[in-house]
């Protein structure tokens, strides 16, 4: 992966700290202070030779180019005042034309978006007034006055503006205020136009990476909770329901009904819930359902395990109902041997220090950074709902055979192509399925935008509903039609909805497109990982003809899709 | 106060993380810093001064480092690991 870093200031200690990190990433550091220089230069799809490239192989190269792409990341961090002339007469206490300002943050603006054109993603660091500078005091946030007044409206502008590409995303710097305990370097800055802290450029850093992760569907999607003394004060085992601590008029009981919250807000977002606890189930489901003060009640929860067995164990048993990989999990215990044991046997498990007074458990999850993503999408926000209603499921399933409960479901499949209400969602199901999925291709909206906008090529979304709710798009199948052949590029679904049968609706629905097309065979050519073995399971089993990693199927046949949907193709 | 070898691991430690794998330091004496052979560029050293300068700070001493590194070290403290670690057990001593 090939980052582009420019800003003008020299930063590139932060180019080092990631290189030497990573040997994944090839930095590319634009020589500082030559903001506007070094935009041009990218829009122009080329590296300057006063560029230094910092590659894992060879320490320093100059001039390094010939990928498709120019950069894959792009990062631009700049003061406002060295980007916006007329904004530094705003520092230096001179009158200002706010109209100016904002001219320039647009044209600014319009410089990034031209940019964007050769790299896959753009991070833009927000602006902030210096912090050391007073301003004007009480009359600082003053309308059209005030510098902090001033600075917001152009970070607001700019983020309208930049808001017009897809790929380009806004770094708050605000909350690296909160992380460090200093923000600049003086003494770094006089001898060598270094202006911010070590400190400052590993929390950058670690931003970055988590952003990279967001983009790559590498966010966590389920907290797993311990209860005792974790989701809420005291042993139910010793005081019973009636004396655990939430809410009340106890600052301890506050903290966890804060705590409470604060998980509750992030299912909003998308993120699921599940408990696992070492307790007797019934007693602990008492406290949920009957505890006046509690928040979360047991429909927030997309499942449990509580009993007495190992925790590690009853985490993969928890994976499994919510068909979600480990590496999705955060583990949250107040038991530090709890948090080693699960850490220790599950690596893929991101098990937070957690700290040891309550009063700092909401502090602590609000400000974790691993469930950094970059969309919010209808789905994400109902998605806790929507696996509550998969509980529904499974308990009904378990009544009937496999075939009665899919016709007693009542599915109904609503089949569309890729347009612009939809690509986001679709861009985060590409970039988040592992498990089935053929290919397992990442990129950025915009580029599969790019891709499916080709002609010859063609990108279908499937949104399910059953009589429990909607589970939302939780399909995609993109293709290639090449000669007399169709090539299915993309096969994903949702674990949301796997054990339904959709896969033989979706492969079913293509053939049946091929044979309008009077094509003469689909080809699918699986591409291992290590996590989607589910796809070539169903690919065994689906009834293609098999060539080493390539399923065939002649159209001249029709493909057996089941009975028991209600399909509506728009 | 924290004796001087210790904060100089820390302070190694800290800057090879953006020390490529063949420019890490080590903390042995004869390990050049500020002399020719040095694995450290310039901005490399001056981080590294800065960041010794910090954590002596941070133990109630204040010294210019900088400004001696600036004045072109004259007296060769900086030289190595092991001629800085002994010149800073000295100031401390003067500073008792």
């Amino acid at each position: 992966m090939k980052i582009g870093l420019i800003s003008d200031t020299n930063i590139d200690i932060l180019a080092r700290m990631i290189q030497n990190d990573n040997n994944q990433y090839e930095i590319v550091s634009f020589p500082f202070a030559q903001v506007y220089q070094s935009l041009i230069s990218v829009s122009n799809n080329n590296i300057p030779n006063s560029c230094y490239i910092n590659s894992s192989e060879s320490g320093y190269k100059i001039n390094k180019t010939g990928d498709n792409k120019l950069l894959d990341l792009l990062f631009l961090w700049t003061r406002a005042e060295s980007v916006i002339n007329e904004f530094q007469k705003c520092l230096e206490f001179k009158e200002v034309d706010i109209d100016k300002i904002l001219n320039e943050v647009d044209e600014y603006s319009n410089l990034i978006l031209e940019a964007t054109n050769s790299c896959g993603n753009v991070f833009v660091m927000s602006w902030i007034k210096p912090l050391y500078h007073f301003g004007y005091g009480m009359s600082d946030n003053k309308f059209n006055f005030g510098i902090s007044n001033i600075i917001n409206k152009m970070n607001l502008r700019l983020s309208e503006n930049l808001s017009k590409s897809a790929n380009i995303f806004i770094i708050d710097f605000q909350k690296f205020l909160y992380k460090c305990k200093n923000i600049y370097n003086h003494k770094m800055w006089y001898t060598t136009k270094t202006l911010y802290s070590l400190e400052l450029f590993k929390k950058v850093k670690e931003d970055i990476y988590s952003s990279i992760n967001g983009l790559f569907g590498k966010s966590r999607r389920l907290i797993v909770v311990d209860l005792d003394n974790t989701l809420w004060g005291g042993i139910l085992g010793d005081v019973g329901w009636e004396g655990i601590k939430i809410g009340g008029h106890d600052y301890i009981g506050e903290a966890f009904a804060d705590f409470q919250k604060a998980l509750k807000s992030l299912t909003n977002r998308g993120i699921l819930l599940a408990i696992c606890s070492k307790n007797y189930e019934k007693n602990a489901l008492e406290a949920i359902n009957k505890h006046p003060e509690m928040i979360l009640k047991e429909e927030d929860f997309a499942t449990w395990r509580i009993n007495w067995n190992d925790k590690a164990q009853n985490i993969i048993d928890i994976a499994k109902d919510v068909n979600l990989g480990l590496s999705s999990i955060v583990f949250i215990d107040d038991n530090p041997a709890e948090r080693n044991r699960v850490a220790e046997a599950l690596p893929e498990v991101y098990v937070p220090e957690w700290p040891d007074e309550p009063i700092y458990y909401k502090e602590a999850l609000l400000s974790l950074d691993c469930f950094n993503a970059p969309s919010v999408s209808k789905e994400d926000r109902k998605r806790a709902k929507m696996f509550v209603q998969e509980r529904k499921r499974r308990e009904l399933s378990k009544t009937l055979s496999h075939e009665e409960w899919l016709k007693s479901i009542e599915m109904e499949i609503e089949i569309e192509k890729l347009n612009s209400a939809n690509q986001t969602r679709t861009a985060q199901l590409l970039n988040k399925t592992n498990q089935f999925n053929l290919t397992t291709r990442r990129m950025s909206e915009k580029e599969f935008v790019d891709w499916a906008n080709q002609p010859q090529n063609c990108m279908l979304t499937f949104r399910v509903k059953d009589k429990f709710g909607d589970s939302g798009l939780t399909g995609v199948i993109s293709y290639t039609i090449e000669d007399k052949k169709m090539k299915v590029v993309d096969f994903v679904m949702s674990c949301r909805v796997m054990g339904r049968d959709i896969e033989k609706l979706m492969l079913g629905q293509i053939i049946k497109i091929a044979q309008e097309l009077k094509l003469e065979k689909v080809e699918l050519t699986y591409r291992k990982t290590d996590r989607n073995q589910p796809i070539l399971d169903f690919l065994n089993k689906s009834g293609l003809q098999k060539n080493n990693d390539t399923y065939i199927w002649k159209c001249n046949e029709d493909y057996k899709i089941p009975d028991y949907f209600n399909v509506k193709v728009l | 106060m924290r004796k001087i070898n210790q904060l100089m691991e820390e302070a190694i430690e800290e800057l090879n993380n953006q020390q490529s794998n063949y420019n890490k330091l080590e903390n042995v004496p004869v390990e050049k810093l500020n002399s020719e052979g040095s694995k450290l560029d310039s901005l490399g050293l001056l981080t590294f001064i800065n960041i010794i300068e910090e954590k002596m700070s941070n133990e109630g001493i204040k010294i210019d480092l900088m400004g001696i590194l600036m004045e072109g070290d004259p007296n060769g403290v900086m030289a190595t690991v092991g001629s800085f670690t002994k010149f800073l057990e000295e100031k401390m001593k003067d500073l008792k």
